[in-house]
């Protein structure tokens, strides 16, 4: 990338020198254009060589701490039906967790954008409360509210609220000028053009506070589980490496990776549906 | 001056400025009910900002504004607005754009009757075909007459236009001209309308009155009434010595003030020549 926009700059500076100059930039430039999208799963299987080329090397008496990508399949394939449960187990404390903090985001932060005093009284928090790593709460959570899964969808919560919260305040003050005129003279009241303007001219934010909400809520959910669950991804991944049972552990940071992947991207179709309306 | 006694409208001794600057200076403008003014003038003179005021999006540093004797504080549906940038809702269709103002200008209508009123007006200014589409789906001139539509649709007594027709086909303006005159006639009482345009052509075949502003900072230079019987029809109201002598007064006007702006004594030359 940044090679070609070196290349480019310097066809630009050197405007006047004859066409060949630009070359390089142009083979890199069409180079690229092939690859776009593709170079992440190139990447991702010229990692999966290199470790298996490791694994080959690496002496046989430290095998069972490095294990190969074969050995790691079988173990994924061998622990398919428990990481399943697990997945379900950490989905009933994501999805409640993640989805309160949406509403309470969206809601809170729109009402923060469009409210004068109402932001004033927030910003303090934002400073303060909000840059606070939020997994220093987990153990208080826990100790503090009965039972580990009111503790741990407590804390998704408080992870993905500050930045859909912060996002969604930000969006809500930034409406265009152009359509707050219009709305103000098609006479819309105030709840209308909560919901039909300041939220849809919203989205684009909430979107960026959503999708890094979500990854909060998945460091927050594991962390959650290494403290106390009895089931979970998490877990699932505490516990075997506390067998020193790793190719199982590998298995389930890698299953748990793809879960993460699965939902973003699920994500990012909603955003784009949501947000049709934007080239 | 052709201001009756008890404007309908009015900008009383107004002063206005967006920051620091003055953009209006101590400017009063009265327009009677059911008048059709035109408000010309060069860019940055400040039209829009009239316009702004009228309709209750600004707030006068010095002077009052007044419709129907009350005092102007806010934007209030009895006013409707085109804007220079004839901005619609980008996530609601044509339709739901217009049927969303005709739910605040006629909370009476039901769901059904709104669209069938929506669909009419878009009719009206030739958006038959394009009900269900977005505004970025569609051309500059077309989200025009979308927000033509809307405006019309509310009913409002009184229609601030900013160079509504500027993004049209020739052919597209005169029938829009049409409309908004058939709009204006056939409505009790009739409609008091504010229309901006840089077409002096324009100006003066629709109006009852064309006003003129002169830039740095905005005042009026003119305010001319047009003696033309109505209905004009546009060949033979073109060949008039009354439309001629008026469209050759609009345009020194024009160009006086330019020409005052410019008058750095190296310049005037070149311009005199254009
Ligand atoms: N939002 C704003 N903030 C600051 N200054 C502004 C703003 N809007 C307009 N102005 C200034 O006010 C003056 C008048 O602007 P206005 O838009 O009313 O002109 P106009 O007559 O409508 O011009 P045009 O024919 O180009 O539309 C200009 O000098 C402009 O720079
Ligand atoms: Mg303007």
């Amino acid at each position: 990338m940044s090679q070609v926009r070196v290349s480019g700059l310097a066809s630009l500076a050197f405007a006047d020198l004859p066409a060949s100059a630009s070359r390089p930039a142009q083979t890199t430039r069409r180079l690229t254009a092939r690859l776009s999208g593709k170079e992440g799963w190139c990447l991702l299987v010229g990692l999966l060589l290199l470790w298996q080329l490791v694994a080959w090397v690496v002496p046989a008496r430290n095998r069972f701490l490095f294990p190969s990508p074969l050995l790691t399949a079988q173990a994924l394939w061998a622990s398919l039906f428990e990481l399943g449960k697990g997945t379900l187990s950490s989905f009933i404390i994501l999805i409640p967790g993640y989805a309160a903090a949406v509403v309470a985001g969206v809601v809170l932060g729109i009402l923060a954008g469009t409210t004068r005093w109402l932001e004033r009284l927030t910003v303090p928090f934002t400073r303060v409360v909000a840059p606070v790593p939020p997994t220093v709460y987990v153990p208080y959570a826990i100790a503090l509210l009965p039972g580990f899964r009111s503790a741990a969808i407590a804390v998704v919560f408080i992870g993905a609220f500050w930045p859909i919260f912060v996002n969604a305040t930000a969006g809500a003050a930034s409406v265009p000028q152009r359509l707050r005129d219009n709305a103000r003279v098609l006479g819309l009241g105030k709840a209308e053009y909560l919901r039909r303007v300041v939220f849809p001219s919203s989205l684009t934010h909430i979107f960026s506070g959503m999708s890094v909400g979500l990854a909060m809520s998945f460091i927050m959910l594991t962390v959650a589980e290494l403290f106390g669950a009895n089931a979970g991804l998490g877990r699932f991944v505490q516990f075997y490496a506390d067998f020193a049972d790793y190719p199982r552990m590998v298995a389930g940071i890698l299953f748990t990776g793809a879960v993460t992947f699965v939902c973003m991207r699920a994500l990012d179709r909603v955003r784009r549906r949501a947000l049709f309306w934007q080239r | 001056m052709g201001s009756a006694a008890q404007p309908a409208l009015e900008l009383d001794s107004v002063s206005f400025g967006y920051g620091t600057g003055a953009v209006l200076a101590d400017l009063s403008l009265g327009l009677r009910e059911g008048e059709f003014v035109s408000l010309l003038g060069p860019s940055g003179s400040g039209k829009s900002t009239v316009l702004r005021l009228l309709a209750g999006l600004e707030i006068p540093q010095r002077g009052h504004i007044r419709h129907r004797g009350k005092p102007v504080t806010g934007p209030g549906i009895d006013r409707g607005v085109v804007f220079q940038d004839y901005s619609l809702f980008p996530w609601m269709t044509l339709t739901e754009n217009v049927v969303l103002a005709i739910g605040k200008a006629h909370p009476q209508l039901d769901r059904k009757q709104r669209r069938e009123l929506a669909e009419e007006y878009l009719e009206l200014v030739g958006l038959a075909d394009a009900h269900g589409k977005y505004p970025q789906e569609l051309s500059g001139g077309m989200c025009q007459r979308g927000a033509i539509a809307r405006a019309l649709a509310m009913g409002a007594p009184v229609l601030l236009m900013d160079e509504p027709f500027g993004a049209l086909d020739p052919v597209n303006r005169t029938r829009l001209q049409d409309l908004l005159l058939e709009v204006w006639n056939s409505s009790r009482p009739a409609r008091t309308i504010v229309f901006v345009t840089h077409d002096v052509d324009e100006a003066i075949l629709l109006a009852d009155r064309v006003v003129v502003l002169g830039a740095c900072p905005g005042r009026i230079i003119a305010d001319l009434d047009v003696p033309i019987p109505r209905p004009r029809p546009r060949r033979q109201t073109y060949l008039l010595p009354e439309f001629q002598d008026l469209r050759k007064a609009v345009t020194e006007y024009l160009q006086g003030d330019m020409l005052q702006r410019l008058s750095a004594a190296d310049t005037v030359a070149e311009a005199e020549g254009i």
